[in-house]
């Protein structure tokens, strides 16, 4: 039962805003989202998807890192940016369509290669940390920051026809170095994808968000969502216990 | 008489393999399928084995292309 008292606590905007969204998860849990804060690494292909989706569903605060500026050929997927922005920062260009989708929810954009002091000086007070990564490479460091804090990471990646997912939390999974160990973290190629691939995957990635910030469902702790756009189907690869040795330590 | 085979499902194609092998390393494993092992995560019962590590006969392993875009 939802309390009088949450409701009270939304403004009249908020309610209204938020009134196909309140029956489901309550004044409460619209509170939980106006509370929450959450850094998304990368604001490409994935993170223009979670970034409008975290904002329009009303999360308090949202701190996304980013060095890039918008190029020609990331317009078939990346949603936030325009033909007449080419050449902009995209941390900029995102804060400003987003600023005007909600002006309820405080915005910090950083325009900065994602490193180990640019995560230490961003990742404090945050509660879910969000992969919207390219590469292995900075994935791992900060898989490493976010593992050192103790935060949540629901992690992405996309290519082709297909994409993973899964969700990081210190004390009930691998870390994600350990669980992809193996991988090569110095490829950085080009990304290539079809349009809808990084858009599903990157509201799946919210999806996680939400249940970990909302307490609900099960959020895919050990498991691997193994997602292929060509089949009618999605594969779940269930994770046991891994032993890791010192692969996850700081 | 055959007795010895691993199976392998490979996700990104959908294909389900079998292999007349006693044992072998992940490594020779990914070599006989043709595919990388920067690029390939290998799962036997729920647990992730990487290049040295034996896959015995009556096994069965998943094999998924990570992807690494955003």
């Amino acid at each position: 039962m939802d309390s009088l008292e949450a409701c009270s606590e939304l403004t009249s905007e908020e309610l209204e805003r938020y009134s196909r969204q309140i029956p489901v998860i309550g004044c409460s849990g619209q509170l939980v989202l106006k509370k929450s804060r959450i850094l998304v690494a990368g604001v490409g292909g994935l993170g223009s998807i979670v970034l409008y989706y975290l904002v329009a569903a009303g999360v308090g605060e949202v701190v996304f890192i980013d060095d890039g500026v918008v190029e020609l050929s990331n317009l078939q997927r990346q949603i936030l940016y325009s033909t007449g922005e080419i050449g902009e920062s995209k941390v900029l260009v995102a804060e400003r369509k987003l600023r005007a989708l909600n002006p309820g929810v405080k915005l910090v954009p950083v325009q900065a290669v994602i490193s180990e002091s640019t995560l230490e000086e961003h990742i404090r007070g945050v509660d879910v940390v969000i992969d919207a990564l390219d590469n292995w490479e900075t994935r791992f460091i900060l898989d490493r920051v976010a593992w050192r804090h103790w935060k949540p990471l629901v992690h992405a990646g996309v290519g082709e026809y297909y994409g993973q997912l899964t969700v990081i939390k210190r004390g009930v999974t691998p870390c994600l170095r350990c669980l992809f160990r193996g991988v090569g973290s110095s490829s950085r190629g080009r990304v290539v994808v079809l349009a809808t691939i990084p858009g599903l995957l990157g509201l799946l990635e919210v999806n996680e968000a939400f249940k970990i910030l909302l307490g609900i469902g099960e959020p895919m702790y050990n498991k691997i969502l193994v997602f292929n756009g060509k089949k009618p189907s999605i594969d779940v690869i269930e994770v046991k216990a891994l032993d890791c040795g010192d692969i996850c330590s700081d | 008489m055959r007795v010895v085979v691993i199976r392998v499902k490979i996700l990104e194609t959908n294909q389900q393999v079998e292999l007349d092998v006693k044992s072998t390393t992940v490594r020779e494993l990914l070599l006989r399928l043709g595919l990388t092992l920067s690029e390939h995560i290998v799962f036997k019962n729920g647990e992730v084995i990487t290049e040295d590590d034996i896959v015995e006969d009556n096994s069965e392993v998943v094999v998924f292309t990570v992807k690494s875009g955003g």
